[in-house]
């Protein structure tokens, strides 16, 4: 087995998971800089500094992530996709459905019975910023606060205040309107994560949902999207025994490894 | 290691300010008879039909007494028989360079046409109001595939002030639906009679049905051979050539040379088993329109993914057979057996067929494709605005998972304007989805 790297360079952040054999020995996230080879670059710089290696030292780098193709250092691409679906089912077995939320897009993803980490089918939506990160960036600035305070805040809602326009720049008017009602904080953000629950939700329904249900990306570790989507879905999510925002550069990695097996 | 594709996509500049009121069809036939006479002598002759179209559109430019304006679904048989010259203002979209396609997009907003209205149409609607396209004599649009067609029949109507005729399409596909349509066919004929002060020919209308008979029985036969592996007719810029000689000259002796020649081109790949530039790893449908502004979008398929586009709609369900009364050997039929003939003609090109009515329609024509063409992966790229169209997609999509295992993507494109979904927004989605193919299929 080989030291082997995976790049994920996405609009928000940019992830590198180095793994040595099986085992994740480094890992890095770092905010995307303007230049997607800048980004992986510092993010693989990063993760190489952690446990002391030289970039030399990897034998197979995969980029992933929407500046995949401007990674110097990749031997290969492979869409963001096929990483999360790997990376997810690779450390969890039993997942049928997988839910990416990234910066700016979202996925449903639904995986193979048979063979784990492979993707049957997709849809996603990227065309505009209803149901990404970065429609929760716009409404956390609208509450002055970072978009990492917006899940545990709705856990002190008493009711759900619903947004009903879908765009992110209708929506901030929105919100700034119920704002001025004197609606409670609390309950217009765990709207604003129903929201975004309300746009994924929609997604799973046309590839078929399928428990486990999984969920990957930034957007993953923010407790009020999640459960929006449990309560929207009538499912629990399962927790992954690993960083949700890293599972495309794990994917990545576990390919990488999987190309220098053969 | 690199092993990336270099595959390079075009790049547009929209910020330039353009001459809209150029001479258009002869810039555009500068740059079509350019790009053709650039390629290599031997194949140059593949690409005859996007030449004839574009001389036939500049001979009808000069003769505007005798010119009609048509959509593309109109069939062209029934201006020609007139000895009248068929012009498709959407034609001169597809021709048009992307940056003047953006540019007369725009113009068209001026005119009231809602953004959202595929390129093709609102194109056409800025070329009108730029006075870069002629005044024709008559106007002739259909109900299919959609109602933005006869909006657009409608404002060009209204801006050359020129009484339009719009055939109405039945929504149901039977004997009476057909029979409705040939008494269409016939209020047609009688407009253009009074439009022009000319009479129709029987002979002449029933030399053109036959002409376009043979130029169907000639595609059917190179669709069959389509079937062989690798696809013997592996070129995006082929199916496009099929689409416009089928749609705009398929009564044509022109047209049945070409797909002579074609059918003995694509018989001798099949004997020597050639097929695409890149080995085919896959096979796929294009089960509704697909991207013309950017040919490296194929291009990249192939070289990455060994995806060969072997189904185009718009270019292979024009073979579905045609329908005759009773079978006369001296095609000998009557007016009224014409009419029919030509009902079902119009009724089953493409879009017109899988646009109009029950979207049954449309998922077992894409059931069948892939099907009998031994399909890996079909792709549903369609404009937002063509609604019955993404009624369908989904279904179409279940459909084909549920019966043959063939996986779909769903796209959003506009095929000529790279504004609305650009070259790299389109490969970005088929990525995954090819990836994700080529997994399933051990690759």
């Amino acid at each position: 087995m080989s030291i082997v790297a995976g790049c994920d360079v996405g609009s928000v952040t940019g992830k590198t998971v180095i793994l040595d054999g099986d085992e994740i020995i480094s890992s890095s996230i770092i905010p995307s800089r303007p230049l997607p080879a800048k980004t992986a670059g510092e993010t693989m710089n990063q993760a190489l500094e952690k446990v002391g290696l030289d970039i030399k030292e990897l034998k197979y780098v995969v980029g992933t992530g929407y500046g995949r193709v401007k990674i110097p250092f990749a031997n290969k691409t492979v869409s963001e996709i096929a990483c999360h679906a790997k990376g997810v089912g690779w450390l969890m077995e039993t997942a049928g459905t997988l839910i990416d939320i990234g910066g700016q897009d979202c996925k449903a993803i639904a995986l193979d019975e048979k063979i784990r980490g492979k993707v049957k089918s997709f849809v996603m939506n990227d065309k505009c910023a209803a149901g990404t990160g970065r429609f929760l960036e716009v409404m956390a600035a609208v509450f002055e606060i970072e978009p990492k305070e917006i899940g545990p805040l709705t856990l002190k809602a008493k009711k759900i205040v619903s947004i009903s326009s879908q765009c992110s720049v209708f929506a901030e008017s929105e919100v700034v309107s119920l704002i001025a009602e004197e609606n409670d904080r609390f309950d217009i953000l765990a709207g604003v994560c129903d929201s975004v629950a309300g746009r994924i939700v929609s997604l799973v329904g046309r590839v078929g949902l399928r428990e486990d249900v999984a969920i990957s990306g930034g957007v993953g570790k923010n407790i009020g999207v999640v459960k929006a989507i449990e309560r929207r879905l009538n499912v629990e999510l399962k927790d992954l025994p690993g960083d949700p925002q890293i599972m495309g550069a794990l994917g990545a990695a576990i390919i990488a490894q999987e190309i220098c097996s053969k | 290691m690199k092993t990336q594709s270099q595959i390079q996509f075009r790049k547009f500049d929209f910020s330039k300010k353009l001459d809209l009121g150029m001479d258009l069809l002869r810039n555009v036939e500068s740059i079509v008879k350019g790009i053709v006479s650039k390629r290599d002598e031997s194949i140059r002759w593949v690409f005859q039909p996007y030449v004839d179209l574009i001389d036939s559109m500049i001979e009808g430019a000069e003769n505007p007494e005798n010119l009609i304006f048509h959509n593309f679904t109109v069939s062209p048989e029934l201006i020609h028989s007139m000895d009248l010259m068929s012009f498709s203002p959407e034609a001169l979209s597809f021709f048009a360079p992307a940056e003047y396609v953006a540019a007369y997009r725009d113009c068209s907003l001026i005119e009231h046409v809602p953004e959202h209205m595929c390129s093709f149409l609102s194109t056409a609607l800025g070329m009108a109001v730029s006075n870069v396209m002629p005044k024709p004599k008559g106007i002739l649009y259909a109900s299919h595939p959609c109602d933005n067609g006869v909006a657009l029949g409608q404002a060009l109507s209204e801006y050359y002030r020129v009484k339009a005729f719009i055939i109405d399409s039945p929504y149901d596909d039977n004997k009476k639906a057909h029979e409705y349509f040939a008494g269409q066919i016939k209020d047609l004929f009688r407009y253009l009679e009074e439009i022009t002060g000319k009479r129709l020919n029987i002979d002449r209308l029933r030399e053109s049905c036959k002409r376009s008979d043979k130029a169907h029985e000639l595609l059917y036969q190179i669709n069959e051979l389509k079937k062989n592996k690798p696809c013997p007719l592996a070129s995006s810029a082929i199916l496009r050539a099929i689409s416009i000689a089928m749609y705009m000259m398929v009564d044509t002796e022109d047209t049945i040379h070409w797909l002579e020649r074609l059918l003995e081109d694509v018989k001798q790949r099949v004997d020597k088993g050639i097929g695409g530039k890149c080995e085919e790893k896959m096979r796929i449908a294009w089960i509704y329109t697909l991207p013309s502004f950017d040919p490296a979008i194929f291009e990249w398929m192939e070289e990455k993914f060994g995806a060969t586009s072997v189904i185009f709609q718009g270019a292979d369900s024009f073979y579905w057979p045609i329908y005759k009364p009773i079978r006369k050997h001296d095609y000998d039929y009557s007016f009224d057996e014409l009419c029919l003939i030509l009902a079902n003609k119009s009724l089953n090109t493409p879009m017109a067929r899988q646009s109009r009515g029950h979207l049954d329609r449309f998922v077992r024509d894409t059931i069948h494709w892939c099907k009998e063409w031994d399909i890996d992966a079909a792709i549903f790229s369609g404009h937002i605005q063509c609604k019955a169209n993404w009624s369908a997609a989904q279904v179409a999509k279940e459909a084909l998972m549920d019966e043959l295992g063939v996986a779909t993507l769903i796209h959003e494109i506009d095929c000529i304007d790279p504004r609305v979904v650009s070259a790299e927004q389109i490969v970005g989605k088929m990525e995954p989805f090819l990836e994700m193919v080529a997994e399933n299929k051990g690759l």
